[in-house]
């Protein structure tokens, strides 16, 4: 009973609706904007198909050896710790370390490594297409760089994997990463072929076209119900109802609780809403295809549910902990910084704490499922963080129905009620 | 067995941060009407919150009904609450937002229906139960608020500051509710106002700066302030005198005298003075003036 009526409160709400606009704008701009006609089969006889990823060492050596060097030549490197994005500058001793990784893996001495080392300067040119070459780099290109001739490709791998544990982790020297992102070949039109059927491969079409749905309406769907959160959870401060609650039968853990789970279903069910729209859209787009359209809404349940339940516990903890709309702003930025880091690499970058998780393709099914465990895993842990955070959630209301909240955080005094005593 | 019908508050202290809001504080109220009178900033209201749960004490103990103040959950099941400030979501009608509570009740649905019916009658809102919050007038906002304190039917009735802003008519309606809803269970009301008191309780306390001065039956507060109280006949020109001189409670301006009401340990030799039966507001102001309270001048 508690459930519906917490849940119509939502449904009359303004937030409810701008969350309505948010979402229908995103599906219908984004998703259905993108998919409005079917892949076509590839023609022959083009000069450009693209590039593939393939694992081919004689490719993916040369290309990661130039990257480090690069990176190196003006010790600047991207980390990705924990999944979020981390500019990196190596110090004396890890610097030397680096050094010796790329003394094995070019064959160069240090001395010769020195050269590619950039001064500390902003100074450069700016080549014929506008892009900034710092000087050093110029004066010291990489490209003439070869790999050692005694280096094998497993020991390749080593140091690699020793490289990006140095940066911090994430980087593109890491495992799962190197070949996604350094053993790419122009694709042929037998490739482009392979990959059009394997997307045409009877239930492949709704996996596909599901992922990129996910991907799309994951963006809005990890921040908006922050707005929803927020404004439901000061509703009761805004409306003077928190002593009449507070004072009520109800325990903290159910009364939050049964909150939390309806602002999951009503997030959920225009998401559900718009997967159906957009399953129905893809099985009108590949007519033939309609009896596998049920494996279109198995990933935006692994994928999205963590999403929402995550934004959600979270802005409910901090608009409860702090009664004010901070989450607003602590998630915006969040939200953000995820999407950001994200730009440049929309398959196959999931990592452990990606929260925004991207595969804006129907192709590159091998991107996505290198790091399907990863996958997994960080939507799991992303699940669990939720009730975590709703559990502390709970603890907290209760602790503030108590009066004892503000007292432990020391500001008692400011929140007595002015006309108190 | 014999606390099951009362509360009993001991030795309690309560502060706020490192302010002391509470000093030692003793009462026991039994059922019925039981005032709580004091200045604002007297404590009234932290001691209302700590009976409703909504607060912590410090030291000390709480019984309500038998049960320790601590065990929040039995508590909240037989408290019904009204708060000085409330409202409620302006976009749900009389019957929702007093269905809403019944279900944070965790009452029966068949319950809610029936108690929300039965007291939207008793506070004659009848005619308003499906208009929106929003559209209520201050009094009517207030009958919504009894009513939704009594839903559960508690045992205990805690009101605070209940009559504040509403006009004359409506304060006696609510104070008469008061007193019918007092017949079956505890009702403590915690006002400023003399009248409200007067009006409706028999036991009553006085408090001040977290202190409780005086604890008793009202015709006792008066019996106190018994011989204390005069009228003096006075001209214009002598008003300034008395009133630095006596706690003025009462001035009636004729054209050429004045009349006016004072408290004081002996008879006002100096002036036409007249000694007089004390009402409540003379006995209140009494018992803070004879308590050390700065009252001289009226206003602090």
């Amino acid at each position: 009973m508690l459930f519906k009526k917490e849940c119509k409160k939502i449904l009359f709400s303004v937030t409810f609706l701008l969350f309505l606009f948010g979402i229908s704008g995103f599906f219908f701009s984004q998703f259905m904007g993108d998919t409005g006609e079917a892949e076509e089969a590839p023609m022959k006889g083009l000069d450009d198909y693209g590039m593939i990823v393939k694992e081919d060492p004689d490719i993916l050596m040369p290309a990661a050896v130039k990257a480090l060097l690069n990176n190196y030549s003006v010790n600047t490197y991207t980390a990705y710790p924990v999944g979020f994005y981390k500019q990196v500058k190596l110090r004396d001793r890890k610097k030397d370390e680096m050094t010796d990784i790329l003394t094995e893996l070019t064959g160069l001495t240090r001395d010769e490594l020195e050269k590619y080392t950039a001064p500390v300067t902003n100074s450069g040119t700016v080549n014929e297409n506008g892009e900034f070459v710092p000087a050093a780099a110029s004066e010291n290109d990489t490209d003439d760089i070869s790999v050692s001739s005694t280096l094998t490709y497993d020991r390749f791998n080593e140091l690699m994997n020793k490289a990006d544990k140095i940066i911090g982790g994430g980087s593109d020297y890491s495992t799962q990463n190197l070949i996604n992102t350094f053993s790419l070949i122009p694709a042929t039109y037998e490739d482009k072929l392979a990959e059009y059927n394997s997307l045409t491969d009877n239930d492949n079409i709704f996996t596909s076209y599901s992922r990129l749905f996910c991907d799309y309406i994951g963006i809005p769907l990890s921040i908006l119900p922050v707005f929803i959160c927020t404004a439901f959870c000061l509703k009761d401060k805004k409306n003077q109802m928190q002593q009449l609650i507070y004072t009520r039968k109800i325990s903290s853990s159910r009364l939050i609780i049964t909150r939390y789970l309806s602002v999951i279903a009503m997030t959920l069910i225009p998401a559900a809403v718009s997967m159906i729209l957009a399953a129905i859209h893809i099985s009108d787009l590949y007519p033939g295809n309609a009896s596998h359209i049920l494996t279109f809404f198995v990933l935006p349940a692994v994928w999205l549910i963590p999403a929402i339940t995550f934004s959600s516990a979270l802005a409910m903890l901090i608009t409860e902990a702090t009664s004010s709309m901070l989450a607003v702003l602590i998630q915006g930025v969040m939200w953000f910084v995820s999407l950001s880091s994200s730009i440049g690499n929309l398959t196959g970058s999931t990592k452990l704490f990606t929260f925004i998780i991207r595969h804006n393709s129907v192709y590159d099914d091998a991107a996505f499922t290198n790091t399907l465990s990863t996958f997994y895993l960080n939507r799991i842990i992303y699940f669990l963080l939720s009730a975590a955070l709703i559990i502390a959630c709970a603890q907290i209301y209760e602790l503030k129905r108590r009066g004892k909240f503000y007292e432990f955080k020391g500001f008692a005094v400011h929140n007595k009620n002015k006309s108190e005593a | 067995m014999d606390n099951d019908n009362k509360i009993v508050i001991e030795h309690v202290n309560k502060f706020y941060s490192k302010k002391q809001a509470l000093f030692d504080i003793n009462l026991t109220i039994n059922q019925g009407m039981f005032g709580l009178l004091g200045r604002n900033g007297a404590g009234k209201t932290t001691l209302m919150k700590t009976l409703a749960t909504l607060h912590c004490k410090r030291d000390g103990k709480i019984t309500i009904c038998g049960i320790p103040v601590e065990n929040a959950k039995e508590i909240r099941s037989i408290i019904g609450y009204l708060p000085q400030e409330f409202s409620m979501y302006p976009s749900m009608t009389v019957r929702e937002s007093l269905e809403y509570l019944g279900v944070l009740s965790e009452m029966p649905k068949e319950a809610i229906k029936q108690r929300t019916q039965m007291l939207i009658k008793r506070v004659n809102l009848t005619e308003h139960q499906d208009k929106k919050v929003k559209a209520l007038s201050g009094g009517m906002k207030r009958r919504l608020g009894i009513a939704q304190a009594l839903l559960h039917d508690p045992k205990v009735l805690i009101v605070d500051e209940p009559t504040a802003g509403l006009d004359p008519e409506e304060r006696i309606r609510f104070r008469n509710l008061l007193c019918e809803v007092a017949e079956e269970r505890i009702v403590i009301l915690s006002t400023h106002i003399v009248g409200d008191i007067e009006a409706t309780c028999e036991d009553i306390a006085i408090m001040n700066e977290g202190k409780i001065l005086y604890n008793g039956t009202v015709s006792d507060l008066m019996k106190s302030a018994q011989g204390k109280v005069y009228t003096l006949a006075i001209n214009k020109n002598q008003l300034a005198e008395v009133k630095k001189n006596y706690i003025v409670t009462g001035m009636l301006v004729a054209s050429d005298v004045t009349s006016v009401r004072v408290i004081s340990d002996k008879v006002p030799e100096k002036y036409e003075a007249q000694s007089v039966s004390p009402n409540v507001e003379d006995s209140y102001m009494y018992c803070l003036y004879a308590n050390g309270c700065d009252v001289l001048g009226g206003e602090q």
